[in-house]
């Protein structure tokens, strides 16, 4: 599932980045995302992936001709990033069929970032889904999973930000 | 921007990303003419990347100044 600033991008305003971040199963098979990624790739040991998954951790594969870089995340076991990847939805970006993030995920995961490390960057990409996509965002959705996360006071400011703004 | 659909907006960032990596090669280039094209490669790879990841992607190669 595509996630982080390309989806942000995809559902709120424009980001240029140098990383795709993909949220995988921790059922996925360590050789074969190795020998997925085998030819034209950095790609971590195999060990190092099983590590990973068994963590529900994170590791990078690296194109090497075009540099573009992918944060392969493993899915955490909680009942919110399940329902994240339960609702993923199709989508096609460069020309490729996809799974994205959908727009609520999507600014409930930059919230917990936006809290855990202060960045203004998420905060500006949470303020662009939250403009473009005012009239399609159910914000019920957002309002029953801001508590859990702990991130309901900075949804609050945002959105009170953007409504503001708007 | 709003009006343009996901798809597009990815697009342009994807362009985006494609042009900062020229500017970064061209800025490398002109600071050092002598540089031959795959070290203006790792160069830029160091600069996007740090030197960590550069040192793993590219295991053989010594890291360059930028």
């Amino acid at each position: 599932m595509v996630s982080g600033s390309v989806a942000s991008t995809f559902h709120g305003e424009i980001r240029q980045t140098q990383d795709v971040d993909l949220v995988i199963e921790s059922t996925a098979h360590p050789e074969a995302l190795h020998r997925a990624f085998s030819a034209g790739f950095y790609t971590p040991p195999v060990d190092s992936i099983r590590t990973e998954l068994t963590a529900r951790g994170m590791f990078n594969v690296i194109d090497l001709e075009s540099q573009w870089k992918a944060d392969l995340i493993v899915c955490k076991d909680r009942p919110f990033s399940r329902e994240e990847f339960r609702r993923r939805q199709p989508a096609t970006l460069a020309g490729v069929d996809v799974h994205l993030v959908t727009v609520e995920d999507s600014i409930l995961s930059k919230l917990e970032w936006a809290l855990a490390t202060g960045s203004d960057r998420q905060r500006r990409d949470i303020a662009g889904m939250l403009h473009s996509g005012h009239d399609r965002i159910d914000y019920g959705y957002l309002d029953r999973w801001a508590p859990d996360l702990g991130v309901q006071g900075l949804l609050l400011e945002i959105r009170s930000a953007v409504e503001a703004e708007d | 921007m709003a009006s343009l659909s996901g798809e597009e907006r990815v697009r342009r960032a994807f362009q985006a990303s494609e042009d900062l990596f020229e500017l970064s090669a061209a800025g490398v280039r002109a600071r050092n003419p002598a540089y031959t094209e795959r070290q203006v490669f790792l160069a830029v790879a160091r600069l996007i990347h740090g030197d960590e990841v550069t040192r793993l992607a590219w295991p053989d190669e010594a890291l360059v100044d930028a």
